[in-house]
């Protein structure tokens, strides 16, 4: 007997080992790594990654930051850690007894948030239940376009409270008439150029004057061509052809598909594809592609005249590549409009269905459109902040000088550009399917294919990624 | 008597019966883990179950539609991205697997040649089965930085003169699929080897001998020998292999790939196991990944069933087949 149970113990001992190390496998969303404060390596940018991936790209961990444990818990989900670095930090300043209740989970990177919030949003009894998450411009319409978030009038957000906000943030969460989210920065776009090589090769450095050369896009194309020529072939206007695709992008009057669910490629995109040939066979690029080791190399280098970009895309990309002043670019940069006025990305803050504390959102949202705490924010990160009388006031109080541009102010300049955005035609899948696009710009503009067959192919690759698509 | 034997009989029963508790782990881990995500995806593969946005569209049964779907596409056979992801598969696990056995053939054959006798052959064999330990994450992204647009490689070969100044060899297709195979080749050579050497230890040395004394030529007795002996060996490892090729993933899906995860350029090293995790990510269309994933488990049988037929032991076989055909006939 004694043998039998021994046995019986032994088998359960096995089986229960196994059934547990699968389970630490598994992504649980309840993973409280409260430990692991160390955020910036968990950041998903390749490399940093390798060492900890192990056979395959492994689903990142969460990070949860506060009180999981708490009773009274509110989840706010974020894929990196703006939300809480620029939001909640400022949100504790001001609330600081509400801030000791919410809990921020990072999902680690964007490529699996959407598939981990989504199962959680289905799960209104979990203790985890997303009571606010972020949504990304280039998937905010699935959330909004559904029954899974809140319109903000619930949480107490009246239409008193969005006066400041610029108009394209609010319209871009309004969903047949109901607002669904807000913001708290706007995302302007400008062209972000060196102002040692405008010198050098233009004979002028000043935004003013710079803009004349980059004031429509033909211009801009002979600007190019002067720009080459005149340094002998070492400098280049853009890092990649790619770099112009978010200003044509913004301008698009329908999104990837139509009320009939039928494959639309907008006009405008069609001329990117175009103007990012011209680039291409005029070698006035330096070949990379967005977001690579190279593109972001060349930010300090003499080989990339601009780069198109917005206002974080500025602070965090543009400042956080460009070294220091010595060895490096910073403090040589001047913004200019360029040649189209555009906007590029934004997160919005949702409130889920089910969330647990209305009244904790509400207060969250309602911070969003105040004066103070978005001064507070706008001071403290830099971030490009979603209220107009903020902006200004800050910008008479000469916060907005920043020595990355040699002085110049960048609220002040962000300013009008982002009065002026008109929000384009957008769909929930924009993510795959402007990739799905992107992969066949490259054919087409590398020569490989024309543009009929390049447009053919993209339309079947969507048409086979989203089964309730047409050609 | 008889009462005593059944008692021991009896005994022996029960001491058999803790054997199935020490194997039942594994049937009921395989059960849960294997077992049933292999009918649920056969299951799956007959459904029209997908989701527009947030809102999921089925179960619904529709037949065999999702292999019309994957089969045709839109109308030409095999022209989908299913057999087309299928094909890059293929392609890059022959371009790895052909070069890996030649060498590691010749290197078994000569780390266990008696008469040669290499020094340091314990060195060689750890040497060369390093890569292997290396994580195939980072070899990944290894390669891609040597190759990419300003890496070392790429730079070197400018000045060479073999590329042009502003080529980019992640642009070209077959460059790309040529470096993946290469370092899946480089990965595994060492493994392979270590298995086909404890293949030809495991060969009679007395044959070897025999055929020396009687004349014959180290390559007479490699192709007479050692090849024939090393029938299950070779068939095991090309096995193996072809299963994990086909499921070839972590290497492309880290190598040139865009930010939706697709293998560039133009979908040419898409593996795919990369498609069906992409269906199942865009638009969560877990009908036709399963559909997809029924059709890669078919191929893969198809192909170890090949080569079971032109490498198993022929002789045995009809042997088998011989005794069989005698026992049915006795019966009859």
């Amino acid at each position: 007997m004694k043998k039998r149970f021994l046995a019986i113990f032994l088998v359960l001992a096995m089986v229960v080992g196994s059934l547990v190390a699968c389970g630490n496998k598994d992504d649980e969303p309840a993973d409280k790594n409260v430990s692991n404060q160390d955020k910036d390596n968990e950041q998903d940018d390749g490399e940093n990654d390798v060492s900890d991936v192990e056979e395959e790209e492994e689903v990142p961990e969460n990070e949860v930051v506060g009180d999981a444990d708490a009773e009274d818990a509110f989840y706010v989900y974020g894929w990196n850690t703006d939300v809480q670095n620029n939001v909640l930090k400022y949100f504790a300043e001001f609330y600081p007894e509400d801030a000791k209740r919410i809990v921020f989970v990072n999902t680690g990177g964007t490529d699996f948030y959407q598939s981990k919030i989504d199962a959680l949003l289905e799960d209104p009894n979990n203790k985890q239940y997303p009571d606010m998450f972020a949504m990304e411009m280039d998937y905010i319409m699935k959330y909004t376009d559904s029954d899974y978030t809140l319109p903000v009038s619930e949480c107490g957000i009246t239409e008193a409270d969005l006066s400041e906000m610029y108009e394209y943030t609010i319209q871009a969460a309004t969903v047949d008439g109901v607002l669904k989210g807000l913001s708290w920065q706007a995302c302007p776009g400008a062209m972000m150029y060196r102002r040692d090589l405008a010198e050098k090769y233009l004979g002028v450095s000043e935004p003013e004057e710079v803009q004349e050369f980059f004031k429509d896009w033909d211009t801009m194309l002979e600007t190019g061509k002067m720009i080459l020529e005149k340094s002998g072939g070492a400098t280049k206007l853009f890092s990649g052809v790619d770099d112009v695709k978010r200003v044509y992008q913004a301008g698009r009057t329908h999104a990837w598909y139509d009320d009939n669910n039928k494959i639309v490629v907008d006009d405008v995109m069609l001329d990117y594809m175009d103007y990012a040939k011209q680039l291409f066979d005029l070698g006035l690029t330096n070949n990379t592609s967005q977001w690579s080791d190279e593109w972001n190399a060349n930010v300090k280098s003499d080989n990339t005249f601009a780069y198109m970009g917005c206002t974080w895309f500025l602070h965090w990309t543009i400042k956080a590549n460009a070294g220091d002043a010595e060895t490096g670019t910073y403090g040589k940069w001047g913004m200019c409009a360029g040649p189209q006025s555009y906007y590029w990305g934004g997160t919005w803050l949702g409130v889920g269905k089910d969330c647990s504390d209305k009244e904790l959102a509400g207060k969250i949202l309602k911070a969003l459109c105040d004066k103070d705490v978005m001064k507070a924010i706008c001071k403290g990160s830099l971030d490009y902040v979603n209220h107009k009388a903020a902006i200004a006031e800050l910008s008479a109080e000469g916060e907005g000088a920043y020595d990355f541009l040699a002085g110049q102010d960048f609220l002040a300049y962000f300013s009008p550009l982002a009065e002026a955005i008109e929000l384009p035609a957008m769909c929930g899948e924009d993510l795959q399917i402007t990739n799905a696009f992107d992969n066949q710009v490259n054919e087409f503009v590398n020569g490989n294919k024309d543009k009929d067959k390049a447009i053919e192919d993209f339309k079947s690759a969507v048409t086979d990624l989203y089964p309730y698509l047409s050609k | 008597m008889s009462i005593k034997r059944g008692k021991r009989k009896h005994k022996t029963i029960e001491y058999g019966r803790y054997g199935y508790f020490f194997i039942a782990p594994f049937f009921i881990v395989y059960a849960i883990f294997h077992l049933w995500p292999l009918i649920n995806t056969i299951w799956m593969s007959f459904m029209e179950y997908y989701a527009k946005g947030l809102k999921v569209v089925g179960p619904n049964f529709n037949g065999f539609k999702n292999y019309v779907n994957v089969l045709f596409g839109e109308g030409e056979l095999f022209n989908t991205f299913t057999f087309r992801t299928l094909g890059n598969t293929i392609i890059m696990w022959v371009a790895n697997f052909i070069p890996q056995i030649l060498l590691s053939l010749l290197l078994a054959a000569w780390f266990t040649d008696t008469r040669v006798k290499l020094r340091g052959v314990g060195f060689f064999k750890v040497s060369m089965y390093l890569p292997n330990i290396i994580t195939a994450a980072s070899l990944a992204v290894l390669f891609f930085s040597l190759f990419s647009i300003n890496g070392p490689m790429t730079q070197l070969l400018r000045q060479i003169g073999l590329i042009g100044e502003t080529y980019d060899i992640m642009d070209n297709k077959w460059a790309t699929r040529l470096i993946i195979s290469f370092i899946n080749f480089w990965m595994w050579y060492g493994n392979t080897m270590i298995i086909l050497i404890a293949g030809i230890l495991g060969i009679n040395p007395n044959l070897f001998e025999a055929a020396r004394i009687d004349g014959a030529s180290s390559s007479q007795i490699f192709r007479n020998i050692t090849l024939p002996l090393l029938k299950p060996i070779t068939l095991f490892v090309l096995v193996t292999s072809s299963i994990g090729g086909l499921q070839m993933f972590d290497i492309p899906s880290l190598f040139n790939v865009n930010q939706a995860g697709d293998g560039l350029p133009d979908y040419a090293s898409n593996t795919i196991t990369m498609y069906i995790r992409k269906l199942t990510l865009a638009s969560k269309d877990y009908g036709r990944a399963g559909a997809s994933s029924v059709i890669l488990f078919l191929v893969t049988l198809c192909i170890s069933l090949v080569f079971f037929f032109f490498l198993s032991d022929r002789k045995e076989l009809h042997e088998r087949v011989a005794i069989k055909k005698k026992r049915g006939m006795s019966n009859v």
